[in-house]
């Protein structure tokens, strides 16, 4: 297996589409983004969004190729043109706009740019189409279209769009429009430079990106005598796009009836503010106006099915794993993931055979020995420890000491022998190990599934099945750490209107400790917290350092956003840290109730929290950060 | 291309506290970074003599403006002026009797986004005629790298607009060329933000060999992960390692978008610069909210180094050759 890491892991904007297409593992989202209706796609960075538009892309449709494709294949009834975007080509938009003259200037250098960047996408995905359906030169007696029809049309779009081919030819469209990205700098800096401030005159301004796409596409197709023909935009990470660009397009997502233009766009869950601003007049909604799909699993049994497909998409080319299923790769660990379920796999976990039996019992007798507070959890439940313990729904506390099972072993691990002190012990990382950890870690996203699991795989001896829990711990908490560390580099600031003082990363540390601890330090609970709500007492600032953590994928709400384009506030929702950061911060992967972020972040550090907190919740509502929750 | 040439590129490498000239005759300008310590004034007081005799105007730039000037500063007669106001002079420069301007930066303490603020400045006088311009650069003595980094970085961005690339392939993927310190986790967590297609690594070497050895144990993983991709580069030897820089940004820049993360000594910073001045394409990023001029306190080494060149537009320059 290739050595990958964090920096080369599955990152589709810099592979192939063939690439792209070979590994391309569908999925339910795939499924409600594809048809052809107006969608945006909700994700964080990392999320998957940019294979999912790459797939879209005609480019994307023709690599896909076998029996598996076609059915998907079949329900996109457009041509995809995939238009690409990041966070450098943001940053070379807002050059424009910082240059030193009148913002407003500025800015419509900026828009100018993204609608020729648009447009050189359009123009791509004609020039493609020439080129695979060519067509004579000379008339015909079947009266089909000829080259001197196509030079028509050309010569209608460059007019439409203000160029100046060199031939009429959709590829010299094309060439043109990178020049004209190329005068669009020169012309801003020299304004800047010369400091005029008379209204600027280039023609390219203020091109209206959707209404010149579609006109120019329309006639095309009219050469080609497929009026009815379709296409649809597919704009990843459309926040990097000038705000009014972002809002024109959600503003036309609106549209109804037949569209020659469809419209998918990409967006982190938490966009500028003043996107949601121009949206609250005449906000479209998700109901009836445009498809919104989050990139988060709301579905345990979904998840893991992803997962495992991504697995085997991948595994079959290598041969130390061709053939076989994860589980059999990575076995299981009891203390993975704990939730409310009577999953039949976790039942059997816990069926007191062999090791185990001993192991699980040793757990909670050693607890019972330095945790005054367990023991008294014990009197008042009257669970006797010093048998072996019967963890079967029929067992007598067999629920309970199921549920408790991998807290105990937690506690166990991390607490010392004097009340209220921690060990100074190696993690407990047996939870962090098994193919539902994996998965569970991996938030089903493929990109940090492939880390996660080609970083176990680098550091194996590819002959011995399961991977020993050392190396899977191993490879695991490498790329936890290595996502921790880029939370500590992430900026305080994102789209010019998230800004906070609060260093992200704080935040989040604060959260991870204030769980930890009460796990291991605060009187043991049968269900100590592991979410929390954004409350009002919590400060703006501190709400915008949250914006950028979501947009990070480094917390996951429980809900569904109500608002088109993502989270318009973060205020009374519910999160989790994402599982990614379990190991980083000693957490187990459960489902729990959840407490005020305010009481989180005023809680003093290292100060064991006796009590429950009395802002403890256990909401159930439909929520989407519910990965393992059946 | 840009529309400006880095020709006529020569150092001399500076061991000791002997006083010493400049490259060429003396600048007309020489901008340092104000505040106290000690590796702030030792090359000007090693090019003390020169700057005296030749009147040349010295310049500290300070973050806030200056009530009083330290006693250091008054007795070398050195202004102290905002990093603006500093620009508004490098971009007014009187040019000699042939049209030429002439400037000493000495980076070694002088913040990121005040280099950047500098060659922008720089970059809009050469645009009008030749400049001459000298990077100096003092190599701090080693101290071990602080336990914990401050983790309040306000954003990653371009050092500001003038350095923030452009392209006319925006479809292009980002290849990414980070200079190395000994900043934990700061190379990976800001490659990982940028999602490049590529990375490369340039790996500093020094007379300080701890620093070397530090920044190897910072950047233990990152290196591991690339090791066909890694240059290292003398610190001391600056025109070798802008050659290098600018020979790979080139290479790169037909096929990706160049994006320079200069981390490390503040020579490699500026030499990133260099190479955006020429290539249009290639973006210079820092991490806002890292160590300001006013927080470094690093002493001076015995090792320093002046760097030369001619940065002239493109249309000048081929007249000449």
């Amino acid at each position: 297996m290739n050595r990958q890491t964090f920096l080369e892991p599955f990152n589709a904007k810099a592979m192939s589409y063939a690439d792209v297409a070979r590994t391309f593992v569908p999925s339910t989202k795939f499924t409600q983004l594809a048809g052809a209706w107006n969608s945006v796609l909700v994700g964080p960075r990392g999320g998957g969004k940019t294979t999912l538009f790459k797939m879209l892309s005609v480019e994307g449709q023709e690599a896909w190729t076998g029996a598996a494709a076609e059915p998907y294949k079949k329900t996109v009834g457009y041509t995809g043109i995939y238009v690409p975007s990041d966070i450098a080509w943001g940053t070379m938009l807002e050059s424009l706009i910082e240059a030193g003259q009148d913002e407003t200037i500025g800015i419509l250098f900026s828009e100018a740019a993204f609608v020729t960047h648009v447009l050189l996408s359009v123009a791509t995905g004609m020039d493609r189409h020439v080129a695979q359906n060519p067509m004579p030169r000379l008339e015909s007696a079947t009266g089909e279209p000829t080259q001197a029809d196509l030079e028509r049309v050309v010569a209608t779009i460059a007019t439409l769009w203000k160029v100046q081919p060199v031939s009429l030819s959709p590829a010299s469209l094309v060439d043109a429009l990178r020049a004209r990205l190329l005068d669009i700098k020169r012309d801003a800096r020299l304004r800047a430079k010369l400091t005029l401030t008379e209204v600027p005159t280039q023609e390219y301004l203020g091109i209206d990106m959707l209404e010149s796409a579609s006109q120019a596409l329309q006639a095309f197709d009219a050469v080609y005598s497929r009026p009815d023909h379709r296409w649809c935009l597919l704009l990843d990470e459309f926040e990097v796009a000038p705000m009014h660009l972002q809002k024109t397009v959600l503003a036309a997502m609106r549209a109804s009836g037949a569209q020659k233009l469809l419209l998918k766009v990409a967006l982190a869950p938490c966009g500028p503010d003043l996107l949601y601003d121009q949206q609250s007049s005449t906000p479209p909604s998700q109901n009836n106006d445009v498809q919104q799909v989050q990139l988060w699993y709301a579905d345990k049994t979904e998840a893991i099915e992803f997962c495992q497909q991504v697995f085997l998409s991948r595994s079959s080319t290598y041969p130390a794993l061709a053939g076989k299923m994860p589980n059999e790769v990575f076995g299981t660990s009891a203390y993975a993931v704990v939730d409310d379920s009577e999953d039949a796999a976790q039942i059997g976990l816990f069926t007191l055979r062999g090791r185990n039996k001993k192991h699980v019992t040793e757990q909670f007798q050693s607890l019972a020995e330095k945790d005054p507070t367990f023991q008294n959890f014990l009197l008042r439940k009257q669970i006797d420890v010093s048998h072996e313990l019967g963890m079967q729904p029929s067992d007598l506390h067999g629920n309970t000491l199921r549920k408790i099972a991998p807290l105990v072993a937690f506690r166990n691990a991390y607490k010392g022998k004097s009340v209220g002190n921690k060990r100074g012990v190696k993690p407990f990382n047996t939870a962090y190990s098994g193919w539902e950890s994996i998965a569970a870690i991996s938030e089903g996203n493929p990109r940090w599934l492939i880390g996660l699991i080609t970083r176990i795989m680098s550091n194996s001896d590819q002959g011995q099945f399961p991977v020993p829990t050392p190396q899977q711990t191993a490879g695991v908490q490498w790329n936890c750490q290595r996502y921790a560390e880029m939370l500590q580099s992430v900026a305080n600031e994102q789209f010019g209107s998230i800004k906070t003082s609060t260093p992200i990363y704080n935040v989040l540390s604060k959260i991870g400790d204030y769980f930890h601890n009460r796990l291991v330090r605060s009187a043991f609970v049968e269900d100590p917290p592991m979410s929390f709500v954004v409350d009002e007492r919590v400060s703006d600032d501190v709400e915008h350092a949250l914006r950028i953590a979501v947009n990070h994928g480094a917390i996951v709400c429980y809900q569904i956003a109500a608002d088109v384009g993502g989270f318009r506030t973060l205020r009374g929702l519910r999160f989790r840290l994402t599982y990614l950061l379990a190991p980083v911060f000693k957490l187990p992967m459960r489902k729990s109730k959840s407490v005020s972020l305010s009481s989180i972040l005023e809680a003093k550090p290292e100060t064991p929290v006796i009590q429950n907190d009395p802002s403890a919740n256990s909401a159930a509502e439909l929520i989407q950060g519910d990965l393992w929750v059946n | 291309m840009g529309e400006l040439a880095v020709i006529n590129l020569r150092q001399k490498r500076i061991e000791g506290k002997c006083k010493i000239a400049s490259l060429s005759k003396a600048p007309s300008l020489m901008v340092i970074a104000a505040d106290s310590g000690s590796r702030r004034g030792h090359l000007l007081g090693l090019l003390q003599d020169e700057i005296a005799t030749a009147g040349s105007r010295v310049i500290a730039i300070c973050d806030a403006p200056a009530t009083t000037d330290p006693k250091s500063l008054r007795r070398l007669q050195v202004e102290q002026l905002s990093c603006s106001a500093t620009c508004e002079t490098v971009r007014t420069l009187v040019r000699d009797t042939n049209g030429v301007a002439s400037i000493l930066i000495d980076l070694s303490c002088l913040a990121r986004q005040h280099i950047g603020a500098l060659f922008a400045a720089v970059k809009d006088l050469a645009k009008e005629g030749p400049v001459e311009l000298q990077i100096a650069y003092n190599l701090a003595r080693f101290v071990k790298p602080p336990v914990h980094w401050s983790t309040a970085i306000r954003r990653i961005a371009p050092v500001n607009s003038e350095f923030a690339g452009w392209t006319a392939t925006p479809d292009n993927p980002i290849e990414l060329v980070i200079a190395l310190g000994y900043e934990k986790g700061k190379a990976i967590g800001a490659a990982e933000y940028l999602e490049p297609g590529d990375t490369w690594l340039f790996v500093p070497t020094s007379p300080e060999e701890k620093y070397l050895r530090e920044v190897h144990a910072q950047n233990k993983e990152l290196l591991h992960e690339r090791m066909t991709k890694q240059l290292e580069y003398e610190v001391l030897s600056p025109v070798d390692a802008y050659h290098t820089l600018l020979s790979l940004v080139r290479g790169m820049r037909n096929v990706a978008r160049p994006i320079l993360l200069p981390f490390g000594p503040k020579i490699f910073f500026g030499l990133s610069l260099l190479v955006a001045m020429v290539i249009d394409e290639a973006a210079v990023w820092f991490v806002d909210g890292e160590n300001t001029s006013r927080s470094d306190t690093s002493q001076p080494s015995p090792h320093s180094v002046i760097m030369g060149c001619r940065i002239e537009p493109v249309s000048e320059s081929a007249a000449n050759t």
